[in-house]
């Protein structure tokens, strides 16, 4: 695998991490949103393994070959979780004739922990593309 | 005694030996020079890699906040690709001299 592809490795995990993150923020802000009596759904990214089979530009590359496909993760989809919590509130508007009112079931400590999650991985990812970098700078000192 | 020549064979004469010139240059591009292909592709990947850069760039200036990480591994991938097209003409340059001080 060329250097420069096998950079594309980290760089998609910093790209994935970084909607990872996104998602928890946006969880996080919209822990008490009901509007409209629609109560919001708590996401969550599935990420899978990401595949590069794009044109290779050396002829000699084997396309069939499994290692020279591996172009890091990718978020696969975006889950939704429709439960909810319900509280009881009659003086609330939305609240229905028992006074219960709906609301989304997140909790903030989890959403701050995939939010660290979610940052040491970006962190993490930020060293392998250092590491790797630096292993082709190494190479080409070879001969100097 | 030298016979003049006038302009229109002067004309003539440039114009076959252009085209005979035109032929072995032809020739030489069908035949495989290994170092000339690596160094063009080291030139190519330059090109390809600060082009991207300057795609992300102005991306990230014009507020695209998801470019940010894409610019620096682009950067990242464009220093690379210069690197090396730097200890490639190294190469060719140590070798050019190494050939031009063989004292006949």
């Amino acid at each position: 695998m060329s250097f420069l592809r096998s950079l594309n490795i980290p760089g998609s995990s910093l790209t994935a991490q970084k909607f990872r993150m996104e998602i928890a923020a946006q969880n996080m802000a919209n822990a008490a949103s009901n509007a409209g009596s629609r109560v919001y759904a708590k996401k969550t990214a599935v990420l899978g393994e990401r595949r590069d089979y794009g044109a290779f530009k050396r002829e000699y590359s084997n396309a069939v070959n499994e290692i020279n496909s591996y172009g890091g993760v990718e978020v696969k989809s975006v889950t939704e979780d429709a439960s909810f919590k319900v509280e009881y509130d009659p003086q609330n508007p939305l609240a229905d004739e028992n006074g219960y009112v709906k609301i989304p079931n997140i909790d903030t400590t989890e959403e701050m922990i995939e939010m660290m999650l979610a940052s040491r991985a970006y962190e993490a990812n930020v060293t392998a593309f250092n590491a790797v970098k630096q292993m082709a700078e190494k190479a080409l000192e070879i001969g100097k | 005694m030298v016979t003049p020549v006038s302009a229109a064979g002067n004309a003539e004469i440039l114009n076959k030996i252009l085209a005979a010139g035109a032929k072995p240059a032809k020739e030489t591009q069908e035949s495989f020079i290994p170092f000339e292909s690596i160094f063009k592709e080291a030139v190519n990947n330059v090109k390809l890699t600060e082009a991207v850069v300057q795609a992300d760039a102005i991306k990230v200036a014009a507020g695209d906040a998801d470019a940010l990480h894409t610019l620096t591994v682009d950067m990242a991938k464009a220093d690379i690709a210069l690197q090396m097209l730097v200890q490639v003409r190294n190469k060719a340059l140590e070798a050019y001299n190494e050939i031009m001080r063989i004292t006949l």
